[in-house]
């Protein structure tokens, strides 16, 4: 059951009941079959009692088809939207502490991002980054590349189907 | 109102008549507001014991099982029988005792995390935290557990929630926003699925436990009948068409009869009903049905696909969809479109359908199974232990009508017949009830006897007692050169004395007619009695298909193939 490495994006919007214990149940579904989570944003809706999940992975289209039937199972899950992910907009924050030198490096990485800075010293900076996911990780890849990387933070990848 | 007495009342709202349990610290006050009940406390003498009771009540009955628990060991101990339930997807409420809310995290005395356990092997867990929560949980708790894919939910229920005072609002439905069980089968899919099976030339029914929990077995035995398409079950599906029934072949599987196993194999469309498919029923599963064309109804769209791959599939109500079935195929079409495929069947089942095979003598397990069927009432309800005992009642002791066969499918659980017949003779004191067990499973839950001497519960006990782990010798024998590594026991207990010291009957038999009159004598006892049977320690349970291998490469015992 496990094929997540080398396949191709998984995109799960998940439509939740607001209370405790339900990232545990779902995340449950996803330790049974060692699927390994690569991000989760999880926030409450436009309804206070409903909270809406963005959790990703890695894995081939009929093992994430069949898995979305076990989501759409599970008693505290509303709704379970697979995404496209060519037809998602996605997005993610990071907060990114890098030493002198970082912000020259960041401002040379190509893609459609956002960056702004912080918070600045004679230490360095603090840089958020806001864009697709693949931007960030091209941005991350670089500065440590240039070793100015200190820390990062990321918020997980939100995200909406293009209609 | 207290949290307990507005558990008790939303019990007996759902018209609960019996609970199964052990009381402890943490759920004192639940048990002392039974005492102002009229619902029946049936007291275990080990938790797990408890569980396969409510389960066997469950099952025996229709009805939603009910068991309970203190908190920690009492709930840790209750986990195993709940399981059971989960994996054969009997509809049960487990109720366990928490620590009081103050004290939880905190590593108190007797405190485990309980929803963090029972999430794993129930539909739902509930934690209260208030005791005005109390009856629109139960409710809920019911309402999943008796709906859809029926199985355990799972209420903790922590001691200042049971004594705390609130004002109880009882609600008559619940709606859970997330959960929709009634699910009406598609027509379209439901006319595909004729389609298919009005193309085929050698189509067989293939039966599971669904057909029963749903109650569509009448339209099953009507669909099979107007078709004249033979029926094969799963373990689980045991019942769901009577096993004497000129179009049952018996069960499929690993332990299934020749007739089921070779004519699934020669199937060009399985119509596959209330089944998952599990690797006993399948075994290698690219060898299964290899020319068939699979057609899956199923109340839950999970198990589309999960083991096979289903070339259509109708999920939803079983009932709904089975009646729904025969409908437009008395509309469409009549018998008698698959003549050469019927000849075929009754040639392959005339020979194997009293076949027995691979016994070492005339006293054998197989003979003993089969002089119960003999004796025993058609409403009779039998459970099984798990080994050796459950795959010779599987294989020869003929089911004649629904859930009146109990057994441990899904999670195999040594130590759940006893205590499963137990429970069902409290839903059915009108029938007798008889556990066919081994002496190593039933020597893991025996200590029920004082429960059903106490409680007045008599059922009937035969050990087929070869005095070891039968399964996983026999195993030893076939797989590993006859190693026998920790399966053959050196103190067995005298089951006769030993069954005699609770106050029960023991009976110990060494032929087939001590055996009838024994038994003749036990199914009319009031007291539960055990009949000790010993029987060849190399006994071995044949037909068996071996693990790894397809349906028709089965082993029958005498060296034949």
């Amino acid at each position: 059951m496990n094929g997540a490495e080398g396949s191709s994006q998984i995109i799960y919007s998940l439509i939740v009941e607001n209370k405790p214990g339900v990232l545990f149940r779902v995340a449950s579904q996803f330790r049974r079959r060692s699927f390994n989570i690569e991000s989760v944003a999880v926030g409450v809706t436009e309804r206070p009692d409903t909270s809406r999940m963005i959790i990703t992975m890695r894995g081939d289209q009929q093992m994430a088809e069949d898995f979305a039937r076990v989501l759409r199972r599970t008693v505290d899950v509303i709704d379970v939207d697979r995404m496209d992910p060519g037809r998602a907009v996605q997005r993610e924050l990071a907060l990114i502490r890098v030493k002198p030198g970082g912000k020259e490096i960041a401002g040379g990485v190509r893609g459609e991002g956002e960056l702004r800075i912080l918070a600045e010293s004679s230490d360095g900076a603090i840089i958020q980054a806001i864009g697709p996911p693949d931007y960030l990780s091209s941005l991350v890849d670089a500065l440590v590349r240039g070793k100015v990387l200190e820390e990062v933070v990321r918020t997980g990848v939100v995200a909406l189907e293009v209609r | 109102m207290s949290g307990s007495r507005a558990l008790i009342k939303a019990l007996e709202r759902e018209g609960v008549d019996v609970v199964f349990g052990i009381p402890g610290g943490a759920i004192m006050p639940v048990y002392d507001e039974l005492l102002n009940s009229d619902i029946r406390h049936v007291l275990a003498r080990h938790e797990q014991s408890a569980a396969h009771m409510a389960d066997g009540y469950a099952r025996a009955s229709g009805r939603v099982g009910v068991c309970m628990a203190t908190s920690g060991p009492g709930a840790t101990n209750l986990v195993t029988g709940v399981a059971t339930a989960y994996m054969d997807s009997t509809p049960l409420v487990a109720i366990t005792g928490q620590v009081p809310t103050s004290m939880m995290a905190r590593d108190a005395f007797q405190e485990i995390d309980a929803v963090g356990i029972y999430t794993h092997v129930t539909k739902y867990s509930f934690q209260l935290l208030r005791p005005s929560e109390v009856p629109y949980v139960t409710k809920a708790a019911f309402f999943l557990a008796s709906t859809g894919r029926t199985g355990p939910v799972h209420i903790d229920m922590p001691k200042d929630v049971q004594t705390g005072e609130a004002e109880m609002s009882f609600p008559d439905r619940v709606d859970i926003r997330g959960y929709r069980p009634y699910v009406p089968p598609d027509p379209a899919a439901v006319a595909r699925a004729l389609d298919l099976l009005l193309e085929s030339e050698r189509p067989i029914i293939l039966a599971g436990g669904g057909v029963i929990k749903s109650g569509a077995h009448d339209y099953l035995l009507q669909l099979a009948e107007s078709a004249l398409i033979p029926v094969a079950t799963t373990l689980m599906g045991k019942g769901a068409i009577p096993e004497d029934h000129p179009l049952s072949l018996g069960p499929v599987g690993m332990h299934g009869t020749v007739q089921a196993n070779k004519l699934v194999n020669e199937a060009d469309l399985v119509l596959a009903i209330g089944v998952r498919f599990s690797d006993r029923t399948t075994m290698e599963v690219r060898g299964f049905a290899p020319d068939a064309t699979i057609v899956h109804f199923d109340v839950d769209p999970t198990e589309v696909g999960k083991n096979v791959k289903a070339h259509h599939a109708v999920t939803g109500d079983l009932k709904a969809s089975i009646g729904l079935l025969l409908r437009m195929f008395q509309e469409r079409a009549r018998a008698g479109s698959w003549g050469a495929w019927r000849r075929r069947v009754e040639e392959v089942a005339s020979q194997w359908r009293d076949a027995i095979v691979g016994v070492k003598s005339e006293f054998s397990p197989p003979h003993i199974l089969r002089a119960m069927r003999e004796i025993l009432p058609p409403d009779s309800v039998v459970t099984t232990e798990v080994g050796q005992n459950q795959m010779w009642a599987e294989l020869y002791f003929k089911v004649l009508r629904p859930r009146t066969f109990i057994t441990s499918g899904g999670l195999g659980t040594m130590g759940f017949g006893f205590p499963a017949a137990i429970g069902a003779k409290a839903a059915r004191p009108d029938v007798p009830v008889v556990d066919v067990a081994g002496d190593g499973s039933f020597m893991m839950t025996m200590n029920s006897l004082a429960t059903s001497i106490d409680e007045k519960l008599p059922v009937v006990v035969v050990v087929l007692n070869n005095s070891s782990l039968g399964m996983v010798a026999q195993w030893q024998r076939l797989f590993y050169n006859r190693r026998y590594a920790a399966t053959i026991f050196g103190a067995n207990p005298d089951f006769v004395r030993l069954a005699e010291s609770f106050g029960a009957e023991g009976v110990r038999v060494y032929s087939m007619d001590e055996f009838r009159n024994a038994f003749r004598t036990a199914i009319r006892s009031d007291v539960t009695t055990v009949i000790d049977v010993p029987i060849h320690p190399e006994e071995d349970v044949f037909p068996f298909v071996g693990p790894g291998r397809t349906l028709n490469e089965m082993l029958l015992g005498d060296g034949r193939e």
